[in-house]
């Protein structure tokens, strides 16, 4: 461990802080507005920061308040930030304090743990990039110690470069489920226990098939590090098709997202929370930011989800048609198919190829944001015996069946 | 021939005393024939015609029922053997609706702004026996309208269809000849008695009987619509004629009074200060809570801690016989009937009477006003509050007893105790030797000032009870306010004090108290006068509004 | 019992795995005739695999979204011009109390007016033609209007209301008070906007009612921050 090695992981923490944390406070925005369009309405429009604009009407020789700069309401998103840290952090006297404290916890700390092993662009070299940059606008000193202080090493764009990957995203991630456990038991209301019971049994449920689902893409891939995974997907059929997750897999893409979003416990699957039945349920008894934690855990594993099922299933950072030369130190555009090429000729900057990786691997991530928003604005909620029998009668087995027979594909075939 | 005739009413048939009214006897088989100018406490006049109905007479020698030639009047008709009375032919519906038209020519049809709408008998007749258009096209006579009868009567020309109630009333009851009709045909109008004033006690039931609202009450004028009045039975308290009365409220508000037909108390009327009664009760100071000046208790004790207070000071004097016990001719029989046991079998005090509450008001007359303005005199001596049978102490003789400073225990019911006094001063002067003045009361007096606990009581609009007029006659008031605050009742309160004194109340419910009293069984059994009031038979259109006591 | 259950095996009389309870049969039927008792499901089989139907709802959801934003973008063009008041926008609702809608029914029920008398008084006072008969106070069925009669200044006129209170925030706008009235003395206009910040300011008056016009205050108290709408 260098300090080169240092230096990077904190960029990667940044990046990768930066952006869950601000897309979980947009994507409260997203949702209100999208539901919103969809539905023919206008959404969120009332918050705004007043400028002095113009003179007071009244003569009273001052500035008059009079522009508001609504800014499409993303001032919602802040505002609700405001009103959460500032309500009164009330405590019930009947909780188990302890408890009722550390599910808080529980909520949140596991979502952003399971980001830390999904790689939002490929391998890079820092110092080729940043002496390519600087050169670029003309600062040869600078880009010289720079690229003399990272070298030519190679780093991936991930917090925690693991070989286990998806492991490690089913062992945090099923984690989640303290929370709420804890949550509605150490609350004493019985809503929330109601709540707190209704989320283990569904969690405990699709975790089941979760698991199983993916097994056969494992199969297919022969790993469960997420690097190698994006490695494998930039492969093509016949140097056209990408061999992405959801053409190997298209069944266990479905299967795949509704475990995930039943482990979310948003609208088609809320049944936990269940305002028409259960106040809250399982966080009723939460007040302030506490509460808000409990909200926000919830939009960042939208994100959470959209990011694990680019990687798994969507090419990870790949941008179909543009795939990396077969050494993977030197980086090139695929020389006949992209348009790039015209421009750069068949060597491409580093920088470049660094850029549109990171923004192939958001817009995939911002899409499935955007698709998890949808289905949660279109789809009707489930009835409990109806969640519990899609789990076990029919996605359960069809994950088994998927399993067994593409092992067996697999190995009449002897490998992809 | 015998003093008893049989007679068939549509089909029904019915024995009532020779000289008996066939409407009278139609009511009671339940038939009721439509009327205006008939009323059971007036004389027959018989000039409105709608109580037409097809009379046949028995031809005893011919041994059949000859046809009438025309529809009589069945308020002048007398009852004969063997009659036939048909009150629903064709014939006579016919000539209802006739009747109904003319006495509707010259109506203004105001019932808008009219203060009878709801209670009008024309209103009610028009809906079930007219209910045709008007086919009048010439312009309606026009008649003073807004004419002061008096200060408190107004009349309206127009709108009256001169049944002649009011005049015979004036003429008959009242004995005062105020009223009179002048006038002829469609100019004929009720007038004044030339140098009448008509202030006298009873004016107000012109009003009441008029079927029409041609005879407004000034007092409840554009007050309230009839149909928004919930109604409630009780008794006036205003002397001790116990005038059986309908008290009519909205919004715990009181907004009239009105007589209820008893016969052997007040018959169909009332008088006019009894009307009133409301008022001074709107207007009397009250207390919604215990006030105490002891140290003990504080200045505002919690009715508990009150209560076992006054029940221990009272259970102190059981041996001593140091207690004297002042009721009032305002308690209800139930009341007196445990203060008198609290008092002389609990505590076993010789020293207990009864006050004048009230000492001023009108003169008695003949009709129904009475001396005594007090309601229940005769029912609280019965039911025990009178001075013990050993040695007992008449109201002198305890005023003596306080003054020479032997009495330790002083309970009051009520007010008024400064009547026995020269002046308040002495009152107080005297009560001052008490060390103990206990006051159950539904309004503040003099009393209320020095007396160190003062415990407040629901007053007759917000109680249960029965009154007993100094005739023996026992009439039943019923709840119909939201009591003041935290006013108790004084059967509930009193029992609760025959316990914390260490003894047994001497009854647990009012039926068994009236059990006790051996008062009569149907004292609240409720007489509907005839048509004045339709809206007691249920017929009020808006069920929502009316019809029920609240509670 | 067998039997039965061959018969129901039908999947058509299964709902949720279950065999539901079967009412008596009423009429006749023949030995082995399937009787039907419920209505058959008609879902086709794309439409039982329930996902293709899934993605045809996202399809729509999603069809509406694009073709809202599509709108929003229109708009987005006259709003960059400065006419973003008069843009068509990709929503059916409105901002208001910014914008109000031009399209309400010429036969709305809205706010209530009283009509007036065309005598004035005896001192010029707008008289009411309200004669304080009570029958839009026994009519209504929220129990909202709140009358005191008294005595006309004009001698010619017996009764008129001293008082007439509706409460409006407990009104149904049903409009039986304009049905009960004999005298045309209530009115319910098309006004819509009587929204307040105030409960009191909910009660209106009888000279509020008499004022047919009321002027809107389109300054600071209009809604929370204060100001009419600049975008």
């Amino acid at each position: 461990m260098n300090t080169a090695f240092l230096v990077v992981s904190f960029m990667n923490l940044a990046f990768v802080l930066g952006l869950l944390l601000n897309l979980g406070g947009l994507l409260t925005w997203v949702e209100r507005k999208q539901g919103a369009v969809m539905a023919n309405r206008i959404g969120a429009n009332r918050a705004y920061i007043p400028v002095p604009v113009g003179r007071d009407p009244n003569g009273a020789g001052g500035f008059k308040w009079s522009k508001r700069f609504t800014l499409m309401g993303l001032f919602h998103a802040i505002t609700d930030g405001i009103k959460m840290l500032t309500k009164e952090n009330f405590t019930p006297p009947f909780v188990d304090t302890f408890v009722y404290n550390l599910a808080v916890w529980f909520s949140a700390v596991p979502v952003l743990v399971t980001f830390a092993v999904v790689p939002f662009g490929g391998p890079f070299q820092p110092g080729v990039m940043m002496s390519e940059v600087l050169t670029m606008v003309g600062m040869t000193g600078a880009a010289a110690s720079v690229g003399g202080f990272f070298g030519d090493g190679v780093y991936h764009m991930q917090l925690a470069n693991l070989n286990v990957g998806l492991l490690f995203i089913f062992a945090i991630g099923s984690t989640g489920i303290f929370s709420a456990a804890l949550a509605g038991w150490s609350s004493g209301n019985k809503f929330s226990l109601l709540g707190a019971l209704r989320s283990s049994s569904q969690m405990i449920s699709y975790e089941v098939f979760m698991g199983i689902s993916v097994l056969g893409l494992l199969v297919v891939y022969g790993t469960v590090d997420f690097n190698e995974m994006a490695q494998l997907q930039q492969q093509t059929w016949f140097g056209v098709i990408p061999k992405w997750g959801v053409l190997l897999q298209p069944h266990m893409f479905f299967v795949f997202m509704t475990a995930l979003m039943a482990e979310n416990k948003r609208v088609p699957f809320d049944m936990p929370e269940a305002e028409s039945e259960l106040v809250a349920g399982y966080f009723t008894e939460y007040t302030s930011m506490k509460m808000g934690l409990f909200m926000m855990a919830e939009f960042l594993e939208i994100a959470v989800i959209a990011g694990i099922m680019t990687t798994m299933f969507f090419g990870a950072y790949h941008i179909p048609g543009v795939v990396a030369a077969t050494d993977a130190m030197h980086w090139a555009m695929h020389p006949e198919l992209t348009p790039v090429n015209a421009i750069f000729g068949a060597e491409v900057p580093h920088a470049l190829v660094v850029v549109l990786r990171v923004g192939a691997f958001l817009f995939k991530l911002i899409f499935f944001c955007w698709l998890q928003i949808l289905i949660r604005w279109t789809l009707p909620k489930f009835r409990y015996d109806q969640v519990m029998k899609l789990g076990w009668k029919y996605m359960l087995p069809l994950s088994i069946v998927n399993v067994i027979a593409t092992a067996a594909f697999m190995y009449v075939l002897g490998g992809m | 021939m015998s003093d008893q005739v049989t007679l068939t009413i549509d089909g029904k048939e019915v024995t009532v005393p020779r000289g008996t009214k066939v409407i009278e006897a139609a009511k009671q088989v339940g038939v009721e024939i439509p009327h205006f100018c008939y009323h059971p406490g007036l004389p027959v006049d018989g000039n409105c015609r709608m109580c037409i109905a097809d009379v046949r007479t028995w031809n005893a020698r011919a041994e059949k029922h000859f046809p009438a030639r025309r529809p009589a009047v069945t308020c002048w008709t007398d009852a004969e053997e063997n009659m036939q009375v048909f009150t629903d032919t064709d014939e006579v519906k016919k000539s209802r609706a006739t009747v109904m038209e003319f006495l509707l020519i010259n109506h203004p049809i105001d019932c808008p702004i009219c203060d009878k709408a709801g209670e009008c008998m024309l209103q009610d007749h028009y809906m079930q026996h007219d209910g045709k258009r008007s086919e009048l096209r010439e312009e309606k006579i026009h008649k003073p309208r807004l004419k002061p009868f008096g200060e408190r009567i107004v009349y309206n020309g127009e709108r009256c269809i001169l049944c002649s109630r009011c005049t015979r009333f004036t003429a008959h009851v009242s004995k005062t000849h105020d009223l009179g009709i002048v006038n002829r045909g469609d100019r004929a109008v009720v007038e004044l008695a030339q140098g009448s004033t008509f202030d006298n006690a009873y004016t107000d039931n012109v009003s009441d009987i008029c079927p029409v609202g041609a005879l407004t009450k000034t007092d409840f004028r554009f007050k309230k619509r009839v149909w928004f009045l919930k109604h409630t039975d009780s008794v006036c308290g205003g002397c001790s004629r116990n005038c059986n009365t309908v008290v009519d409220h909205d919004r715990a508000e009181i907004v009239r009074i009105m007589p209820r037909r008893r016969d052997e108390v007040n018959g169909h009327f009332m008088c006019n200060e009894g009307r009133d009664i409301y008022k001074s009760l709107a207007a009397t100071v009250r207390t919604s809570a215990p006030i105490s000046r002891v140290d003990e208790l504080g200045a505002g004790p919690s009715w508990d801690d009150a209560l076992a207070w006054a029940g221990g000071k009272l259970g102190e004097q059981k041996k001593g016989g140091k207690l004297a016990v002042i009721g009032s001719p305002w308690m209800s029989n139930e009341e007196a009937l445990v203060l008198g046991h609290l008092a002389g079998k609990v505590c076993k005090s010789a020293w207990m009477d009864i006050k004048n509450d009230v000492i001023e008001g009108y003169p008695a007359d003949d009709l129904l006003h009475t001396d005594d303005h007090n309601p229940n005199r005769a029912g609280v001596i019965a039911a025990g509050v009178v001075p013990g049978k050993k040695d007992g102490k008449d109201l002198a003789a305890i005023q003596e007893a306080i003054a020479a400073g032997e009495v330790e225990v002083l309970l009051v019911w009520g007010t008024g105790l400064a009547n026995h006094y020269d002046s308040v001063e002495a009152m107080h002067e005297a009560v001052a030797k008490v060390p103990v003045v206990i006051q159950l009361t539904d309004a503040m007096d003099a009393l209320s000032e020095v007396a160190q606990l003062v415990l407040p009581v629901r007053n007759w609009a917000e109680r249960d009870g029965t009154w007993t007029n100094f005739e023996g006659h026992t009439s039943r008031f019923r709840k119909a306010l939201r009591p003041h605050g935290q006013a108790r009742d004084g059967f509930e309160l009193l029992s609760a004090m025959c316990t914390a004194a260490g003894g047994k109340p001497p009854v647990k419910t009012f039926k068994d108290a009236r059990k006790k009293l051996k008062q009569d069984p149907d004292s609240d059994v409720r007489e509907v006068a005839d048509g004045e009031f339709a809206f007691y038979k249920g017929q009020s259109l808006y069920r929502h509004h009316s019809g029920t006591t609240e509670v | 019992m067998s039997e039965q259950l061959g018969q129901n095996a039908d999947f058509d009389n299964l709902i949720d795995g279950h065999v539901m309870p079967q009412p008596a049969y009423q009429g006749e039927f023949t030995e082995g005739e399937i009787v039907k008792y419920y209505n058959p499901s008609r879902m086709t089989l794309l439409e039982k695999l329930y996902v293709p139907a899934i993605i045809g709802g996202l399809m729509i959801t999603a069809r509406v979204f694009f073709t809202n934003m599509a709108k929003w973008g229109i708009w987005f063009t006259y709003w960059i011009r400065g006419k973003g008041k008069d843009a068509p926008k990709g929503a059916v609702t409105i901002y208001y109390p910014e914008e109000t809608r031009p399209d309400y029914s010429p036969i709305n029920r809205g706010k209530h007016i009283l009509t007036m008398r065309q005598q004035k008084g005896p001192s010029g006072e707008a008289l009411p033609q309200c004669v304080a008969c009570y029958m839009c106070a026994t009519a209504c069925p929220a129990f909202c209007i709140h009358i005191v009669a008294g005595e006309s200044p004009d001698p010619n006129i017996e009764k008129y209301c001293v008082e007439f209170d509706i409460e409006m925030d407990k009104c149904i706008f049903c409009g039986y008070c304009e049905e009960a009235c004999p005298v045309d003395a209530i009115r319910l206009t098309p006004e819509p906007r009587m929204a307040d910040y105030q409960r009191e300011r909910m009660i209106y008056d009888r000279e509020y009612l008499m004022t047919w016009n009321p002027t809107y205050v389109e300054d600071d108290h209009v809604y929370p921050g204060g100001h009419p709408r600049e975008e």
